[in-house]
């Protein structure tokens, strides 16, 4: 499988390259139907660490829309060990896929396109791996979604912050299709307001504490000279995906997270 | 307060607000103890391992000789795992230290069968030849201590599955959970020190439990 992941991540990046060279520069690429091409560029994250108050992202593409049911059914049917009753607990909680009908089903509560919930980091990480790409980094997915409709770099963007605050409040009864939401400036859809998603180093240690403080018990639960607490406080939405993705553990599935897949692109692209 | 993480107040907001944020921390994840009833008997060659083993990870790994390392060779043998850079100026030494203490508690029968494993975080500081230096700086016995290296990828998934956090901050610099891991004989997660310093005890008590 490693080989295969392989060849095809080259064929996708040839396939990225020839037609990212002539849309480069220009508003949301389009280099395949269902990635877009995300210009390099450096920001201001929610979260600082001191001497390194902006991140720089390189160029990399990432999927429009979150991996659907549909996708991920094809996934599991091609690779057994990740289907529902077959998946390893220390990949996945019990409650993997749990709305699924079956192993290779998806019945009556998960309709095709909307998209998959209740997978575990490790399962997300498996099927991007399996189409040559891989989960985006906390870096790259922060990046992106401090765009607005119009703009790359709008963290504040009042329309977008009403939009995912009401999300935040509203009970969460029927996940709604992948696409439905007007894309952003990148061309990306339901970054926000659909479901939360998964990053590569979602456990990334975000620590305020100077670790060899050591008073007492709860104290010096991190090593890190150079963190810090410095936070742009006021942006509330990126607060709780930080606080939300701290929560987690790579084994744990929920009802409303899900993902998309990233893939890499020669530099200077 | 100095002590508080963002982690800390990640959760109290996240069980204060409304119903559309999940709300995994809120589920019990103490790692499942398949061990309780057969602790103390040795395991079966063959045994298969249990489904949350970490031992069946099937990563490749190299050790501070520069040769393979499977974490499955483990099996059968109660295991402390920290995961640690060479360059670390702050924690890490305090970290290896505390680990030494696990080792210095233990009955002689008991450390003999007890595997001391660290895990860099900085494969492409920490060569085999940097691996080695450090083991022998701090007078480790590799009859029991094995340090190993492998590739970011499969250093995210290890820590991920011990529950580590980490970020690269810079070349050579990382911050870090500082995180001691017991895995029972069957590579399942036992029992965790979080913190620096913390009494090595109940490490030392279930070990001999393991062993006897």
């Amino acid at each position: 499988m490693i080989p295969a992941a392989r060849w095809s991540s080259t064929l996708l990046l040839s396939a990225l390259l020839a037609s990212a060279a002539t849309a480069w520069g220009q508003r949301a690429p389009q280099p395949a139907p269902d990635l877009r091409v995300i210009r390099g560029g450096e920001y201001r994250p929610f979260y600082r660490l001191r001497g390194r108050e902006r991140v720089t992202v390189r160029a990399f593409a990432l999927d429009a829309r979150p991996v659907t049911n549909e996708r991920f059914l094809a996934f599991v049917r091609a690779n057994p060990a990740w289907q529902r009753t077959r998946v390893r607990r220390l990949f996945a909680d019990q409650d993997y896929l749990a709305h699924w009908a079956g192993d290779a089903e998806l019945g009556p509560s998960a309709r095709p396109s909307q998209p998959v919930t209740r997978v575990s980091w490790f399962a997300a990480r498996a099927f991007c791996e399996a189409q040559g790409r891989r989960l985006p980094t906390e870096a790259e997915w922060e990046y992106v979604a401090r765009a607005s409709e119009r703009s790359p770099d709008a963290p504040r963007d009042p329309a977008t912050t009403a939009r995912i605050l009401a999300w935040y409040g509203r009970p969460n009864a029927t996940l709604e299709d992948v696409g439905a939401s007007r894309p952003n400036y990148w061309g990306l859809h339901d970054l926000h307001a659909l479901v939360w998603e998964w990053v590569e180093d979602f456990n990334s240690a975000l620590v305020v504490t100077d670790s060899r403080d050591n008073q007492g018990p709860g104290i010096a639960r991190f090593c890190g000279a150079a963190s810090s607490g410095a936070a742009d406080v006021g942006d509330y939405v990126a607060f709780m995906r930080y606080a939300f993705r701290q929560s987690l553990r790579g084994s744990y599935t929920v009802r409303n997270l899900g993902f998309r897949c990233a893939a890499d692109i020669a530099p200077g692209e | 307060m100095r002590s508080m993480t963002l982690g800390l107040l990640a959760l109290t907001l996240a069980s204060a607000c409304g119903r559309n944020t999940p709300r995994p921390a809120a589920r019990a994840d103490a790692p499942p103890c398949h061990c309780s009833h057969d602790a103390s008997a040795p395991m079966a060659a063959n045994q298969p391992l249990p489904d949350t083993s970490v031992f069946q990870m099937g990563v490749p790994w190299t050790d501070q000789s520069g040769r393979a390392f499977d974490l499955a060779s483990l099996a059968g043998s109660p295991t402390v795992v920290l995961m640690f850079y060479g360059t670390c100026q702050s924690t890490c030494p305090l970290l290896v230290r505390d680990v030494k203490r696990v080792e210095a508690a233990l009955s002689p029968a008991a450390r003999a069968r007890t595997r001391f494993l660290l895990v860099t975080f900085d494969p492409s500081t920490d060569t085999p030849e940097r691996l080695s230096a450090l083991a022998a700086e701090d007078h480790l016995d590799l009859s029991r201590w094995t340090l190993l290296r492998g590739a970011d990828h499969d250093i995210r998934t290890f820590a991920t599955v011990l529950g580590v956090q980490f970020s690269r901050v810079g070349p050579g610099e990382y911050t870090h959970s500082n995180l001691i891991t017991l895995l029972d004989p069957q590579g399942v997660v036992a029992t965790q020190l979080e913190g620096l310093q913390q009494p090595v005890e109940e490490f030392a008590r279930r070990i001999e439990g393991y062993t006897r």
